[in-house]
């Protein structure tokens, strides 16, 4: 044994290389690396302008971006949201819903269709009670990924994945499937941010696009082409109603809002997902996956998510093209549980 | 470059990355076996380099950046779904790979290399996360035991126990005939502050200037 304490010569170190078989690096494929590296800087130059005071307001809105290419990555489940638990009096809800249209917000000939309008009238009839600032978002999922990407990159087909926010806004928490240990840790999760949204579905627009193109501001155009505005503002808005239990007015403009999106539409008549028939309302993002947004075909209640593909697709791999079909379900996640609860990892 | 790291200047990151994005590309492969996972890992380590930068020491006889990387890359690829939860605003952006025909030169070449890595990362399966951690970071990474050290947060006597039990286990698999052990000596592992660069980043390295 070497005695020497940051000297391996000789000893196990060495054993162990002789007993390896020799294994070259490769590099990544194609200008993988180069893409990867321009955007890193992006990245770099999007958190230096978001520096300072206006840095946290915007850390805590980013947390609707829990995107499903973070989903594709690391199976992180998105949560879901518009269920609520509690009483309110009836009294609280909103009496004029009309959008209203601002600069930002012009008005379209973009006619929402009437499931939005639906979701967004069972949302605002469901009874609330506004947590205690010590109190933690809970979210159940399932979430299945029959995909040919998800079995690319090895990721589990079925998953159940419970998330806890805090509603101070400042932690979240996991139980970890891949290591089994229960997660804790100090993030904005943006939960104050989203329930303080306007509750009119034109002003919330006007907020959330803002965001947004502050965030778009002087970025480099490594990022996707597909990635324009209206894209990002479907993703942002659907992320947002996802991953909260959220005040009754707040869900419904966002209902309202995500309609109001150039692009979202509603799959004409219902659905069979895991035996239920629902109404999937959404918008084809990247040119070629239909996001939807799933409600029970009879109440209009939220009740999952998923992604669909509207056309063949390759997506590249490092380990070689994979050949996506047009109708091939990429993964589904459905709403187990929302609630508030006193502590995280409670259930009830 | 420690010093530039620390104060967030953007070029020592740009830097950086050139430099030892393969390294930690190859060494979350050997973690997880997963290519496209192990590009994941690739882009949520540097995110949280940037983000765990004034961490840094900025003693620049503190030797090279690279242990540094490979111990977040270690951390990232033990629990990736937290770190993409904590950067999740940033994978939302993350770019698609850009198609790549599927006869480009060297393609062939290159897949026969990551089955080949593929192989035996499968075949250490067997050993404890620890232990392949350890082996990855002083075997296949060519860290001494202080830098895998430093790199896990652990005990210089830990990795030394660890590589040990996986020297042990090693020797069973070749004997059972799991592992193919190398018919010709390697190179020497590297050493602190050398990089290792072979003919084809090299040319990469010269066409990119």
């Amino acid at each position: 044994m070497d005695m020497t304490p940051n000297q391996p010569a000789g000893d196990d170190r060495d054993e162990v290389a002789r007993l390896l078989p020799e294994l070259a690096e490769v590099d990544l494929p194609g200008g993988r690396q180069r893409q990867l590296q321009e955007f890193l800087m992006s990245e770099i130059q999007r958190d230096q302008r978001e520096s300072g005071a206006a840095r946290r307001v915007q850390q805590r809105l980013l947390f609707a971006t829990a995107g499903l290419a973070a989903a594709a990555v690391a199976a992180v489940a998105v949560g879901t949201g518009a269920l609520h638990t509690g009483t309110v009096p009836a009294g609280s809800l909103p009496t004029d819903t009309t959008p209203q249209h601002t600069a930002q917000n012009p008005p379209s000939n973009h006619a929402p269709a009437p499931a939005f309008e639906l979701a967004a009238q069972y949302a605002a009839a469901q009874p609330y009670t506004p947590p205690r600032p010590d109190q933690w978002v809970y979210v159940k999922d399932h979430k299945s990924n029959p995909s040919s990407i998800a079995k690319d990159k090895g990721q589990r087909q079925d998953e159940i994945t419970e998330v806890w926010r805090s509603v101070d806004g400042l932690k979240m928490a996991e139980w970890n499937p891949d290591t089994g240990k229960f997660d804790t840790w100090t993030q904005d999760n943006g939960y104050p941010e989203a329930v303080a949204l306007p509750t009119d579905p034109g002003k919330l627009l006007d907020a959330v696009r803002g965001q947004l193109q502050h965030e778009a501001g002087g970025v480099p155009a490594h990022i996707k082409p597909s990635d324009d505005m209206d894209s990002l503002l479907f993703g942002r808005l659907a992320m947002i109603l996802e991953s909260n239990v959220l005040p009754p007015p707040v869900a419904a403009a966002l209902w309202r809002g995500i309609g109001m999106v150039p692009g979202a539409t509603q799959e004409p008549g219902t659905v069979m997902v895991n035996g239920r028939p629902v109404v999937a309302v959404g918008r084809v993002q990247e040119g070629w996956r239909f996001e939807q947004l799933l409600l029970d075909a009879g109440t209009h209640e939220f009740v999952g998510y998923r992604s669909v593909a509207a056309k063949d697709h390759t997506f590249t791999s490092p380990t070689g093209p994979i050949r996506i079909k047009r109708g091939e379900v990429q993964f589904t996640i459905t709403r187990v549980a929302a609630k508030f609860v006193d502590k995280a990892g409670q259930t009830g | 470059m420690r010093q530039r790291v620390r104060q967030g200047d953007p070029e020592a990151f740009r830097e950086l990355f050139h430099a030892h994005a393969r390294a930690v590309y190859n060494h979350a492969f050997r973690l997880i076996g997963d290519w496209s996972a192990a590009e994941d890992v690739v882009s949520l380590t540097f995110l949280e380099a940037w983000r765990l930068r004034e961490r840094v020491d900025i003693d620049d006889a503190a030797g090279s950046l690279r242990p540094w990387l490979l111990g977040i890359a270690t951390n990232v690829a033990r629990n990736v779904r937290r770190t993409a939860r904590r950067h999740e605003g940033a994978l939302a952006r993350l770019p698609d790979a850009e198609p790549e025909p599927d006869f480009a030169e060297g393609v062939t070449a290159r897949l026969a290399d990551r089955e080949r890595l593929a192989r035996v990362v499968a075949a250490l399966r067997s050993l404890r996360r620890a232990e392949r951690e350890v082996l990855a970071l002083c075997v296949w990474s060519g860290l001494d035991y202080a830098q895998a050290a430093a790199a896990l947060d652990v005990p210089v006597g830990t990795v030394r126990s660890r590589l040990s039990r996986a020297r042990r286990k090693l020797t069973t698999l070749v004997a059972g005939g799991v592992v193919e052990p190398q018919r010709i000596r390697r190179e020497p592992p590297a050493r602190p502050g050398q990089v290792t660069v072979d003919r084809d980043n090299a040319v990469r390295f010269v066409q990119e200037i």
